[in-house]
């Protein structure tokens, strides 16, 4: 690999690792070393098996599918140290720990599709082909999902009070 | 894909709770999410509301190890299998067994596979589409059908026959005793809800309005409307939330596949007591047709209440119900009917592609 090509897949990764590293942190259900290593291997084979002239946002979308299949294979009990790594204002932590903990308990797919629709911001299409489902299948799920996530919030405040 | 749509500055504002309720087109969406993704106050602006996209979204803000870069470009500058056993050094034994196996499954496929086709093939198609259980009442299943040796009330399936130049199609129908009815043509959408608090109707319609719905017809236990596929899956979301029994809810049309950029007519049924509406759909009736059906049910129900392109809704009494029934059928127009007949006084829906909600207490 010459410098220059080293350069430009640096460059590649410093502009998607943080969205694929959160992703696949939330689908592994929080292990920070699972998700690293899960990470890194996406992210090489996705650039490994790149085809030539494929652009950014199918590389992104190509990326994320290889993400998410591979997350699928790790069996994670939910760890919340992961709450840790979250750069936001401490005046905002408090109400992120329990949309976290809601949406670690979701099953895989929910989650999968909730946090690429809501935190990658794929289009549906785009959903459905990550998750090789019917878009109309993912879009029900979206659904069910923000709902599910909805209510795990509402009985994780309702169990604090 | 290029974004036809080009969203600035001023249009945040007014796309924003479109934007966190999810129903905005993709084109906007996708137009939305660039535009915040690139102008800083724009951004900040947006995810300052509190909403769950916008937690989940935040949730994205994680520290990346430093070394991940590093791993990655070492991972793509050494492959792993470099470090892989050679497959030389597994037994030989062991590749034999593997393969003597391998034969077996295939072959015990093979055979499971030959004796299943000699069945006879039911059943309906599985796909990723999530599918809501019909309400599972005894008189909910009834089929009748119509064909052109007519036995009253009796079910039975007639052969298919070929469409003839200026008579109306005759096809079989769906076979008898499913409970789940035979689906739609797409762009109509038909519910089916088990609730039975009051002010029912009035929540849905408030729901409607906050989405800038108009109901195109309010009858006393059912509602039909004109949506966007997004608009009818934020209602679907919403009445589920109320809801909250996924045995309540029938889809009938779960094949429907709602995209952002079709309408769709929306029918909800909310019922009380034990019988069930009634309703007939009635399958590829031809344009020329339809003023003479109308006529028809015109001439034998009380009130016509609403007429659309794809429902009618109507209201007749017991004793007309069977004539109507056979004056139909003379006029060679295959109805598969849904529900039950134990009122005195139904309101039937039909036409060609007819959704309905049931809400039965």
């Amino acid at each position: 690999m010459s410098y220059k090509e080293e350069e430009e897949i640096k460059s590649l990764i410093a502009r998607y690792q943080r969205s694929i590293f959160a992703l696949v942190l939330y689908l592994v259900g929080g292990d920070q070393d699972e998700a690293y290593n899960v990470c890194a291997e996406s992210f090489a084979e996705a650039i490994r098996s790149a085809p030539p002239l494929e652009r950014e946002e199918d590389f992104f979308s190509r990326l994320a599918g290889i993400a998410v299949a591979k997350s699928r294979l790790i069996k994670a009990i939910p760890v919340f140290s992961c709450f840790d790594i979250l750069e936001v204002p401490e005046a905002e932590k408090g109400p992120l720990r329990i949309v976290l903990i809601a949406l670690l308990g979701l099953d895989f797919e929910s989650k999968a599709a909730v946090l690429l629709r809501d935190q990658l911001c794929f289009s549906y299409k785009e959903i459905a082909a990550i998750m090789q489902a019917s878009e109309s299948g993912i879009k029900h799920i979206t659904i069910q999902a923000r709902i599910n996530l909805r209510r795990k919030v509402e009985e994780i405040i309702s169990h604090a009070e | 894909m290029q974004n036809e749509i080009k969203v600035n500055c001023g249009d945040i504002k007014a796309r924003l709770r479109p934007f966190l309720d999810d129903v905005l087109t993709e084109n906007e969406h996708s137009a939305f999410c660039d535009h915040i993704n690139s102008c800083e106050k724009c951004g900040t602006y947006v995810h300052s509301v509190g909403s769950f996209s916008n937690q989940a979204w935040k949730l994205g803000k994680v520290k990346v190890p430093d070394d991940l870069s590093s791993t990655i470009i070492y991972g793509l500058t050494h492959p792993a299998s470099e470090n892989q056993p050679s497959m030389l050094t597994v037994p030989r034994w062991q590749i034999a067994g593997l393969a003597i196996l391998a034969l077996l499954a295939t072959a015990s496929l093979i055979g499971v596979s030959y004796f299943k086709n000699q069945r006879k093939a039911s059943g309906f198609e599985k796909n990723m589409t999530i599918r809501m259980e019909a309400a599972s009442k005894p008189d909910s299943s009834t089929l009748l059908t119509f064909s052109e040796q007519p036995e009253e009330g009796a079910p039975e399936q007639a052969a298919p026959q070929e469409e003839t130049a200026g008579a109306g199609p005759v096809k079989a129908a769906a076979p008898a005793a499913s409970s789940v009815p035979q689906a739609v043509a797409p762009q109509c959408l038909h519910w089916h809800f088990k609730y039975s608090e009051p002010g029912r109707m009035a929540r849905l319609i408030n729901i409607l309005g906050a989405m800038d719905v108009k109901p195109d017809y309010e009858g006393k236990n059912e509602l039909i409307f004109t949506a966007s596929g997004e608009k009818a899956e934020h209602l679907l979301e919403q009445l589920l939330d109320i809801i909250r029994s996924k045995s309540s809810f029938a889809d009938f049309t779960p094949d429907v596949a709602t995209y952002y950029d079709k309408n769709y007519i929306v029918s909800v049924y909310f019922e009380e007591g034990e019988a069930n509406t009634l309703h007939w759909h009635i399958d590829r009736l031809l344009p020329e047709k339809r003023p003479a059906l109308l006529d028809v049910i015109r001439e034998f129900s009380k009130s016509v209440d609403y007429v659309s392109d794809r429902v009618v809704v109507f209201t007749i009494s017991d004793q007309q119900l069977d004539d109507l029934k056979r004056r139909l059928q003379a006029m060679r127009v295959t109805i598969a009917e849904y529900g039950s007949t134990q009122s005195g006084e139904k309101v039937l829906s039909s036409g060609p592609l007819s959704i309905s909600i049931y809400f039965v207490k």
